[in-house]
């Protein structure tokens, strides 16, 4: 009766012992699954490449080949930004509401082909740096017909000139501080601030 | 055959479990037996419980053979009723859990290698037929039931009789599910192109908008592109992301941004079905049709308002209210999925519209208009009907039950609700009643009174 008593407790032991160690890895592996922080970076810090060349608002640059001026820096909601969307993506298909929680920003920019023949460019190399210092990747950009053709053909002819408007999704809380263009050698920052 | 042994032989369980049970009952003879048969019969029946859907979802992943499924790209910022417009038409083999051979067309010159479009027969649902006085609709547009389930096979029969291909299920995948899994895979590297979750949507309207030929080949190679860096991200993700990948396609799937018809694989519930509940049900069904990728920025609101009389019956108020942040007209074709036998009483408009067409559908009555929203305002549609009783009664208490369904592609909606009970009665406690629940899936609402 006793030795029955004695499996009994020791059974009921390792069996209280093995539901508390599976509770622990499921906490830990719904902890694990559901925590941000397993995430991969989304929008990783931005590094600067050294050396490089800066610039400010409204100040026109040249690096290699191409000439950079940032006329403006907006929020999608201002008047012009709408307007140029409206006289630009008449095929409806850029929205500037983006995902809750963030906004765009529309940077206006003129590149130039500074020499002779013909340039690289693709607006995809023009990264935002945020207030958080993170980069955040261009979402649209938009420009007259003849600029549309260079930014699909991701080039400029000689004495081409392309003024653009280039939309980046960033978060409410960050501010835009430097737009950098990381094709160019050596690559072009233009700080916002 | 002893007690035990006529015990296990007598119920039906199947031929595996009673050789089991049967092979145990030979190697024992003492007096614990009973105790002991009864535990291998538990065991057999709670392995056989597992492994069912195991060996199912195995086969789903062409464990056993090879599987081709449809794929379905449904752009949610152009809202159709199964989740989005159909931008892109595929397929994909998968094979011992490995996805191989992604086909991937723009929806217009899928079959035809033209920009014609290749047309097909839709035999409803009649609120669609009806308003717009045709059954002939281009290939892209023939998502026009009201749930992923029932067009699924649809889609899958067409394909067949258009290509000769079989395929062992549809899968659909919107653009936030593209964002969900950038977001938890992380950023991918396409032609030198950074993709992350912040710009994925907007890339891939880009691609599209700016591609030169008519096939949009560029837009095809994108995403082809961009699924196969997916693949192979998860293929070599470690045990952990690989987990959270998998609660994100959970997810997903919850709220109908990911859907999945495959057809003796798959249990129910990841086909996007209608839930044919007991009780008030509503499921608001909504097409944007001409009025551009808005949908993202367009904001649902459903007010619902019933009240339960001293008979049961009921008479309710819906209020469906959009709001456009865009700045071009949103002209949706919206249907009210309600109870059968619902009576519509008045349907009020704020702006301009067309309707109400009352229709029935497979056990529910739909209520449909054509509804335009000018650029940055507000706009709603308001019908009030009556119900048979949807409120159960078990003694002196009273249930009532109203299933909001969500509808695939939509983000998020703001669900207002209010329920007035009989004369007299008392509330007990009630579950999802008030204003202002923003859900990005279904709701049950629940009310029991005295």
């Amino acid at each position: 009766m006793r030795r029955r008593s004695k499996a009994v407790a020791a059974s009921a032991t390792v069996l209280i012992a093995a539901i508390i160690v599976a509770i622990i890895l499921l906490t830990t592996l719904q902890t694990a699954v559901t925590s941000e922080s397993t995430r991969r970076e989304q929008n990783p810090a931005y590094v600067e490449v050294k050396p490089n060349v800066h610039a400010r608002l409204n100040e026109t640059i040249t690096a290699g080949n191409l000439t950079l001026l940032v006329t403006r820096v907006m929020n999608s909601n201002e008047p012009e930004a709408r307007h140029v969307w409206t006289i630009y993506e008449t095929d409806r298909y850029a929205p500037l509401n983006p995902i809750q929680g963030s906004k765009y920003v529309i940077i206006n920019v003129t590149v130039a082909n500074a020499k002779n023949g013909t340039t690289p460019f693709r607006y995809s190399d023009v990264v935002l740096v945020g207030s958080d210092g993170k980069a955040y990747y261009a979402n649209y950009a938009a420009s007259n017909a003849s600029c549309k053709v260079s930014i699909h053909d991701e080039q400029l002819k000689t004495g081409g000139v392309c003024d653009l408007y280039i939309a980046f999704s960033i978060p409410d809380n960050v501010a835009p501080a430097k737009l950098v263009y990381e094709a160019s050698r050596p690559p072009i920052i233009v700080d916002l601030a | 055959m002893n007690a035990i042994g006529r015990f296990a032989g007598s119920i039906n369980l199947g031929k595996h479990y009673k050789l089991a049970a049967d092979g145990y009952l030979s190697m024992t003879s003492d007096s614990g037996r009973p105790t002991r048969y009864a535990a291998v019969v538990i065991i057999v029946l709670v392995l056989g419980a597992l492994l069912v859907p195991a060996v199912g979802a195995l086969g789903a992943l062409g464990y056993f053979h090879e599987k081709t499924y449809l794929l379905v790209l449904q752009d949610n910022s152009e809202l159709r009723n199964t989740g989005g417009f159909l931008a892109c038409l595929g397929s994909i083999d998968v094979q011992n859990g490995e996805p191989t051979n992604l086909k991937l067309h723009y929806s217009n010159s899928t079959y035809t290698n033209t920009t014609n479009d290749t047309v097909v027969k839709v035999d409803g649902p009649e609120s669609f037929t009806t308003f717009y006085d045709t059954q002939l609709v281009p290939l892209r547009d023939m998502n026009v039931q009201y749930d992923f389930a029932t067009f699924a096979p649809l889609y899958a029969a067409a394909s067949q009789e258009l290509t000769g291909q079989r395929a062992d299920g549809v899968i659909a995948v919107d653009f936030t599910a593209l964002q969900e899994l950038l977001k938890t895979m992380g950023p991918v590297t396409i032609g030198n192109e950074m993709i992350t979750w912040r710009n994925v949507i907007d890339r891939v309207h880009y691609v599209s908008a700016t591609a030169k030929e008519a096939s949009k080949t560029d837009l095809t190679t994108f995403l082809k592109e961009l699924a196969n860096k997916l693949i192979a991200t998860a293929q070599t993700a470690g045990p952990v992301e690989k987990l959270l990948l998998l609660s994100t396609v959970q997810t997903l799937n919850q709220q109908r941004h990911l859907l999945i018809y495959a057809p003796g694989a798959l249990p129910n519930g990841y086909d996007g079905a209608i839930q044919h509940k007991a009780g008030d049900y509503l499921y608001v069904v909504d097409s944007n049709y001409a009025g551009g990728k808005a949908d993202l920025n367009v904001n649902r609101t459903i007010t619902y308002h019933t009240r339960i009389q001293d008979d049961g019956m009921q008479t309710s108020n819906l209020t469906i209210t959009y709001r456009n942040n865009c700045w071009w007209d949103y002209k949706v074709f919206t249907t009210a999925l309600v109870p059968k036998d619902a009576e519509l009483l008045d349907a009020r408009y704020s702006s301009h519209a067309l309707g109400p067409l009352v229709t029935p559908s497979d056990g529910l009555t739909a209520i449909s208009s054509w509804v335009v929203v000018a650029p940055h305002s507000a706009a709603n549609v308001t019908y009030t009907y009556t119900l048979p009783a949807t409120a159960s009664s078990a003694g002196v208490f009273g249930h009532y039950d109203l299933y909001v369904q969500k509808q695939a592609g939509i983000d998020h909606y703001t669900l207002n609700t209010d329920v007035t009970l009989p004369h007299g009665a008392q509330l007990i406690r009630e579950s999802n009643v008030g204003n202002g629940t923003a859900t990005n899936g279904d709701v049950h609402v629940e009310v029991i009174y005295h």
